[in-house]
């Protein structure tokens, strides 16, 4: 009996939600993530921690967007961020990686012709699934809380900058879309999943974080955990899709991942000329350039290739010429990742506003980072 | 007078530059014809888990002295990069989890661990070398 009438309010309050609902992107009538960030707010406890560790959803006079910050709540002056310490008698939660209007821009700018997945049934959804602001923001906490945690255990080639870059191009951070090669916010393949759980590549790290003592990895743990012991079927979708577990597995992939094509693959070969050109101003750029580059068609190999042909050169030529394709006999471009990810950046860069706007012209995508 | 002699020594200047260039892209795409010969000779003769090391070896030596000789070229000339020394330099990544392999105790564990090493530099399709590195493990590790 109560069934029937918790199913009735359902489909009587459906609509109105819908109709309330603000997207950022896609449309209010398609509420499939609505309704998984609903779900896991309120019954999966990694997400429930994400909540509670960053304040998401608390809302006091104090911690109100700030009109003149640039939307930036590091920019509150140091009066204000005093009260709104006080005012939740609790310490600060900790910053959010990237700006919110940045994800906005990027999830608006971003098109994909791939299915988008509904969760839990794993079948194609209907419609452009709805992304709303609150979506965002809790990616943006989860993304932070597993670096945070990377950064932690050591984990090194993890940049902000470059994850940003990645995500947008990948997804535009959208969680849901998933085709026969790629999967979620960071579009994870099925070889890159298995190379996550090798032994002697990413499996390592999963069992570092598994049992981290920090408790920055409290979150990420929940995922690596029951991974390290049953690895999940590329096959189910939601698996790495899904809100509550799937996207945090994809984001938690992601950073596993690129440490250890940093680490196996690209810092060894790019030591020396990291020690040779240790002062130069463009070194960090190379860095994460070629970071960037290991997700390009060709791979770790041809991020490595990239490396061998462009260790000739100084810094500043290197980062100019990995923007530009770097093509083989074959017709492979060594550099297909980081000479396309500058025309998506040009893109970002033109729907931002304001102040943010023109520090992304003079900056990048390093304008669109909270001081972390 | 002097404004005439000026053009025609810089014309003449240009005309060698081009030359030269044209030269050193010739000289670039024999490195290339005579590196393509041995990976083909690699590839085709008879690889066993005895002497896949030594030929490998070779192999690696001689290609990374072709594409030291691309890369000077290129830089001498003030080319710009070439796909032959590109092409080059991808295969020596490529070839590595069979290197590695021959370095190991060749055990099922290593077959199963290189042949991922393998399908990670395949993951937007074939490329000609990872193929055959494909090929040559699954043969080694079959018998």
């Amino acid at each position: 009996m109560y069934k029937h009438i918790l199913t009735a309010i359902i489909i009587f309050t459906q609509p109105l939600l819908a109709d309330d609902l603000k997207c950022v992107s896609g449309q209010p009538s398609s509420t499939n993530l609505v309704e998984q960030l609903t779900n896991a707010k309120a019954n999966n406890s990694l997400t429930k921690l994400i909540y509670e560790k960053y304040k998401l959803g608390v809302k006091t006079e104090a911690n109100a967007p700030c009109s003149e910050c640039g939307g930036s709540l590091n920019k509150l002056p140091e009066g204000l961020k005093e009260v709104r310490s006080t005012t939740l008698h609790s310490p600060e939660p900790p910053t959010l990686a990237f700006k919110q209007e940045c994800l906005e821009v990027s999830n608006t700018s971003s098109s994909s012709s791939a299915p988008q997945i509904s969760c839990p049934s794993g079948n194609q959804g209907k419609g452009n699934m709805c992304i709303t602001s609150e979506q965002l923001t809790y990616q943006n906490a989860v993304i932070s809380s597993f670096v945070n945690c990377a950064v932690k255990e050591g984990f090194t080639g993890i940049d902000l900058n470059a994850i940003f870059q990645k995500l947008s191009i990948e997804s535009g951070f959208r969680p849901q879309y998933a085709s026969g090669n790629g999967a979620g916010i960071g579009q994870l393949t099925s070889i890159f999943v298995e190379d996550v759980h090798q032994k002697h590549r990413g499996y390592k790290y999963m069992k570092r974080i598994a049992e981290s003592k920090t408790s920055d990895c409290d979150a990420a743990k929940m995922i690596a955990k029951p991974d390290l012991d049953h690895k999940p079927r590329f096959s189910d979708k939601c698996a790495f899709t899904s809100v509550g577990e799937g996207f945090e597995r994809n984001v938690l992939y992601s950073l596993i991942g690129t440490t250890t094509v940093w680490e196996a693959s690209l810092e060894p070969k790019l030591r020396p000329y990291l020690k040779k050109h240790a002062k130069d101003s463009n070194i960090e750029e190379v860095k994460k350039l070629t970071v960037m580059n290991a997700y390009g068609s060709a791979g770790p190999a041809g991020a490595a290739a990239a490396i061998r042909r462009l260790s000739a050169y100084p810094p500043s030529d290197f980062a100019r010429l990995m923007k530009k394709p770097l093509m083989t006999r074959s017709g492979r471009n060594l550099t297909q990742y980081t000479s396309n990810i500058e025309k998506r950046q040009n893109v970002i860069g033109k729907n931002l506003t304001g102040d943010l706007k023109k520090d992304f012209a003079n900056s990048g995508a390093a304008a669109c980072l909270n001081p972390y | 007078m002097s404004k005439s002699l000026l053009i025609i020594t810089l014309s003449i200047c240009s005309l060698f530059a081009v030359a030269q260039s044209k030269d050193a892209k010739a000289e670039i795409a024999n490195i290339y014809k005579e590196y393509e010969l041995k990976q083909t000779e690699l590839f085709s003769g008879e690889l066993t888990k005895k002497n896949l090391a030594t030929k490998l070896d070779r192999f690696v030596r001689d290609s990374e002295s072709s594409l030291e000789r691309i890369s000077t070229l290129e830089v001498n000339e003030k080319l710009e990069l070439s796909p032959e020394g590109s092409q080059v330099a991808l295969d020596l990544e490529l070839i590595k989890p069979l290197v590695n392999f021959s370095k190991s105790a060749m055990s099922k564990e290593d077959c199963a661990l290189y042949a991922n090493d393998n399908a990670l530099n395949q993951q937007d399709g074939p490329e000609p070398v990872a193929t055959a590195v494909e090929n040559v493990l699954k043969k080694l590790c079959t018998k």
